[in-house]
């Protein structure tokens, strides 16, 4: 079949991108392959793993089984947005420092699903983070430092 | 490729907010949706409807997304980080609401008829009281406002007519200082954004974040205003008043508005609910004789803060006072005119009646003949309007003269004789300002039909066929005759006193339904009933014994191409109106190809019987439309009959379309024969034999085929009339939502009618009693399901039922509303035993807590692929909606086709975006794994129910299916 590409507004951490692009394609593609914004991951495709969470109007997205259809009207943040190597987000801050990572793979998942429950709630409980990251897959088991480095991120809220 | 447009703002680093103009970013902001009491009521000082008796909020809490639900009294907010996630708690909440008994003078009052005596009150005691009602006006989309209360200021953006008072109510409620309230223009400029904008306030308040709140959709645009007026005799004995005795004191009347949700007369609805008093007594009690509402709303500062505050449109007011004037008067036996005289001190006003009284002849006798069915109504208006520097003061009195047709209850007006004073010079000329009050006048008539009216827009409606009126217009004074628009305030009024004078009864709603009025007359002289139906019974005997000589020839002549359709002749009202028809018929659904020209036809439907390819709908000459006279068109709309006389297949669903009344038709091919021409040939349809031999349609049709126009059920209201015209017609839903026979006919009879069907591999749930809904649909419920396409309590609309709402969002929201109490009618009645939230609690209980199914081999799965959103309570909440599995239709269905199209497809169309995606496993699940799944979705979210059987085959055919 013949896909048709059309003019796509897309808002990306602040800046007004237009793309000529099929409406269908997966959000992360773009983020990726066309914005080269690549803190986001491709991890199952299905929206299963949390490897390629951003955030849409604050709230947490799986960027991989969205089209860039979906969030027209609306603002994506990615792990880019939140802070610069300059200024790190507390919350990217907090992961350096309890050494939240092993391999990594994740962690852009971790951070930005955290960033959507302090943006909602600003000081979770143990039991809240928990709750929240049950559905982002680490396969290193770095799960300790990861609740600790989300434990003094959120700790750093005012 | 990439263009970045522009570039300054870091998201998240315009949180400083309150210096800046514009709203804070989406990423900041919270959403709230409020719960409102069923029943509402404002006195003039304090709320005095249903109270909040117990809240439980705990399953609303645990919904993911929501940051916090807040109670303060009677009123009910909850904050979500999105709208969908809010409106889900919402529907989890189960409030328990305490109805205050009436006051007993309220009950005195609605049964007391002034000028009896045998009540226990004495006659001083007895009032006469009516609610009238006056259509709500109209708004083009729901209003909205975004709060953000932050140390000790508040910034809201919303649009309201009435900033001024906004402002000092926000200021009284949060305990700010008036300088410290700023409010913002949102551009919305014909939405009332007063109540959100206190929801939204409140609520930031209690969560020191910016929130924005968003009036419900079934709460804007659609309920009338109501206004209660009662009068209580004046001191003296007027309950003896004698006609014609001019001494009688006339009825003073009061006016009080019922807090039915109108913006009117009250504070905002937020601040009512949390206990807000009113400082004074109701300021809004007025002489009934001569008052002069406030046409617009008070200066700040005035005295009387709430005397039409929030703007009550005047006309509702002068409506409602002069209907109840006439009234009181009817009841005591008294002129109209000369009781008015009696009342009033104002010289202007005095002197502007009695000319026009004069010159309609008012006092001459006429023929008051039983059965002439004319009448005429006097009213009067005298109005400030406060927009004007100085205030302007309008006086005007109308005298209309009617004609009401028994035999269809159509109101002609014959006459009107019109007064006015106003005091501006510029002076428009005469055939101007007549025809200025006809249209005023004709406003107010409805016509009879109702079932094929696009009453939403009026503009879209034929004008209605009306003899000349004669229109006399009375100088007065020396400005002369500058039109003003508060002249016309009496009009509504002057037409409901005509229409009681001439048949003795009382319309107390504006636009004056013809409809409405003939099943009154009908009913008031029920006498000549059974004759009349016997002869509309021979009548459609007749018509149907044609209609089945002609639907059996096997072969029909053609109708001769046309060179040229002159299109010019619709007018952009009658094209208007098609456009509506079509987006109610869903014609682009199928006459478009996948990733084709809309409307350009060759998409393949599958049917039992081979592919049928849809044709081209476009006026182009060669390959589509464009060579079709009417006649041809209306023949294919009703019969099946191709222009070149072939028989077409019933795919195409002329047996609903045959419904759809004339002037619809017409409109529809207004609409089609001016879109864009596109030549586009689509590929034909060949079925097997004996499906190929198109003349064996006739024999089909004259089985299963019955041309006729929909009949109104005069039984039943305008509302569900309009509602079944919609569905049976041109919203063909039977045709996937019914039953079909061996030989593809929508199976007859009643309980067959809706009860579910099958249609491109998916199965189209029965919509009457046999639905298989966990918990019954209530019209409430699938109104918001055809307006937004999700039901927290039901599911999405997904498959091909996605693109109808998608095409039924042209409509107006009065004709969504109108299907859905159609189709609420012929749903299982709701249980009375528990709320829908309480069965909602109750159905994810028993989903969450069956221990047999959580060790089955489809946990896994279930864990790994669908609880990141479908886990009821768990887990993270992302954008889109979460719908809950344990109250979802298909899972509940006696068929599983619908669970494993959206299990092996996803949803990549949802019928609103906001809805969200769902990926497709198809192409990473096996069959077995698709079984598995499906096992464990059916006894775990459905456990009342069976299992599926027969789950491989089907899953390898839908499979199959999709290549």
């Amino acid at each position: 079949m013949k896909r048709r590409t059309e003019t796509q507004t897309l808002v990306v951490n602040g800046q007004t991108h237009q793309l000529q692009v099929e409406a269908d394609t997966p959000l992360l593609y773009i983020l990726r392959n066309d914005l080269q914004l690549n803190g986001p991951k491709f991890g199952c495709g299905l929206g299963e793993c949390g490897a390629c969470t951003v955030l849409v109007d604050g709230v947490a997205a799986r960027s991989c089984v969205i089209p860039v259809k979906g969030v027209a009207g609306h603002e994506v943040t990615t792990l880019e947005g939140l802070g610069t190597p300059e200024r790190l987000a507390p919350i990217q801050q907090a992961f350096i420092d309890q050494q939240g990572a092993q391999c990594g793979y994740c962690l852009n998942g971790m951070i930005m699903t955290l960033q959507a429950l302090l943006n909602r709630n600003p000081h979770p409980t143990e039991q809240q983070i928990r709750n929240e990251l049950k559905f982002n897959l680490c396969r290193c088991g770095t799960h300790v430092e990861i609740m600790a480095s989300a434990v003094q991120a959120a700790q750093a809220q005012p | 490729m990439t263009l970045p447009v522009q570039g300054p703002v870091q998201g998240a680093a315009s949180r400083a907010g309150s210096s800046s103009i514009a709203p804070p970013a989406a990423s900041e902001l919270l959403h709230a949706v409020t719960q409102r009491p069923p029943g509402m009521a404002w006195n003039g000082t304090a709320y005095t409807g249903a109270r909040l008796s117990h809240l439980d909020t705990d399953a609303a809490r645990n919904t993911p997304g929501v940051v916090d639900i807040v109670v303060r009294q009677d009123f009910i907010g909850i904050i979500a980080s999105q709208p969908g996630q809010a409106q889900q708690a919402r529907s989890r909440l189960q409030p328990g609401w305490a109805m205050p008994l009436p006051a007993p003078e309220a009950t005195a009052a609605s049964h007391a008829r002034l000028g009896s005596n045998n009540t226990p009150h004495g006659p001083n005691e007895e009032r006469i009281s009516h609610t009238y009602f006056w259509p709500a006006p109209r708004q083009q989309a729901p209003a909205w406002a975004i709060a953000h209360r932050s140390g000790d200021t508040l910034v809201v953006w919303t649009h309201t007519r009435h900033s001024e008072a906004l402002r000092r109510e926000l200021a009284q409620l949060c305990g700010l200082a008036e300088d410290c309230v700023r409010l913002i223009a949102n551009g919305q400029t014909d939405s009332e954004g007063y109540d959100v904008a206190v929801d939204a306030a409140l609520l930031s308040r209690s969560c020191g974040r910016p929130v924005r709140v968003q009036q419900d959709p079934d709460t804007f645009n659609t309920k009338p205003v109501s206004i209660e007026v009662s009068a209580r005799p004046a001191a003296g004995d007027t309950s003896q008043g004698q006609a014609g005795s001019g001494n009688a004191a006339p009825p003073a009347g009061e006016l009080l508005v019922s807090a039915s949700l109108h913006a009117g007369h009250r504070p905002s609805i937020a601040a009512m609910l949390c206990g807000y008093e009113a400082g004074q007594p109701p300021a809004h009690i007025v002489r009934i004789a001569d008052y002069a509402p406030q046409a617009r709303h008070a200066e700040p500062g005035s005295s009387q803060p709430y005397a039409g505050m929030l703007g009550l449109p005047a006309a509702a007011q002068v409506f409602a006072q002069e209907s109840f004037f006439d009234e009181a008067c009817g009841l005591q036996g008294r002129d109209p005119v000369q009781a008015r005289l009696d009342a009033i001190d104002n010289a202007t006003g005095r002197e502007l009646i009695a000319s026009v009284a004069e010159r309609a002849k008012w006092s001459s006798p006429r023929k008051s003949g039983k059965n002439s069915y004319e009448g005429r109504g006097f009213a009067y208006a005298h109005v400030i309007d406060q927009t004007q520097q100085p205030p302007r003061e309008v006086w005007s009195a109308w005298v209309a003269d009617i004609r009401v047709d028994p035999a269809t209850g159509a109101i002609d007006l014959t006459g009107l004789t019109v007064g006015h004073n106003a005091g501006a010079l510029q002076t428009p000329s005469a055939p101007r300002i007549e025809e200025d009050v006809r249209r005023a006048a004709a406003r107010w008539l409805q016509d009879a039909s109702g079932h094929d009216s696009w009453g939403a827009t009026a503009d879209t409606d034929f004008p209605l066929a009306q003899s000349a009126t004669q229109v006399q217009l009375v100088e007065q004074g020396p400005v002369g005759l500058a039109w003003s628009h508060d002249a016309e305030l009496p009009a509504a009024a002057a037409i409901a006193n005509a229409i009681h004078d001439a048949t003795g009864i009382r319309l107390r709603q504006p636009p004056f339904d013809s409809g409405e009025l003939k099943q009154r007359l009908a009913l008031a002289q029920s006498g000549g009933r059974a004759k009349k139906t016997a002869y509309a019974l021979l009548g459609g005997m007749a018509a149907a014994a044609g209609s089945l000589l002609v639907a059996a020839m096997p072969w029909r002549p053609a109708i001769a191409p046309v060179a040229n359709v002159d299109t010019s002749i619709y007018s952009a009202a009658a094209i208007e109106r098609g456009r509506l028809v079509a987006a109610g018929g869903d014609c682009m659904v199928c006459h478009t190809a996948e990733g084709g020209v809309p409307n350009a036809g060759g998409l393949a439907l599958e049917t039992p019987f081979g592919k049928i390819y849809t044709t081209n709908i476009t006026p182009d000459k060669e390959t589509g439309i464009g060579a079709w006279s009417y006649a041809a068109f209306e023949r294919a709309m009703r019969e099946g009959i191709h222009r070149d006389g072939r028989h077409l297949y019933p795919a195409f669903p002329y047996t609903a379309f045959a419904k759809i009344s004339d002037a619809d038709m017409q409109s529809l091919y207004a609409y089609l024969m001016t879109q864009e021409p596109v030549k586009n040939r689509v590929e034909p349809t060949q079925l097997p034999f004996p499906y190929s031999a198109r003349p064996l349609l006739a024999g089909w049709n004259l089985l299963f085929h019955k041309n006729e126009t929909y009949q109104p059920d005069s039984s039943q209201s305008t509302l569900w009339n309009r509602g079944a015209y919609l569905v049976q017609g041109m919203g063909h839903c039977a045709a996937c939502h019914s039953p079909r026979n061996a030989l593809g006919a929508e199976k007859s009879g009643e309980q067959n009618f809706l009860a579910g069907g099958f249609a491109e591999g998916w199965e189209a749930p029965a919509l009457n009693a046999l639905s298989k809904a966990p918990i019954p649909w209530t019209e409430d419920e699938l109104y918001r399901y055809l307006r937004t396409g999700y039901s927290s309590l039901h599911g999405v609309a997904s498959g091909p039922m996605a693109p109808v709402v998608q095409s039924m969002a042209e409509l107006p929201d009065q004709d969504v509303r109108a299907i859905a109490h159609y189709l609420g009618t012929l749903a299982p009645a709701p249980s009375t035993e528990a709320s829908p939230a309480l069965q909602a609690a109750r159905l994810e209980e028993q989903s969450r807590n069956d221990q047999r199914v959580l060790s089955l081999a489809g946990e896994n799965l279930f864990q790994g692929a669908c609880a990141v959103c479908h886990d009821a309570r768990e887990g993270p909440p992302l954008f889109g909606a979460r719908p809950s599995l344990a109250l979802n239709t298909n899972l509940h269905s006696d068929s599983p086709d619908n669970a494993i199209q959206i299990l092996l497809h996803g949803i990549d169309n949802p019928a609103m975006a906001e809805l969200g995606y769902m990926p497709g496993f198809g192409d990473s699940m096996n069959d077995q794994q698709l079984e598995t799944l499906l096992e464990y979705l059916r006894m775990r979210f459905a456990p009342d129910k069976p299992a599926w059987e027969g789950l491989p085959e089907k899953i390898r055919a839908l499979r199959e299916g999709e290549s």
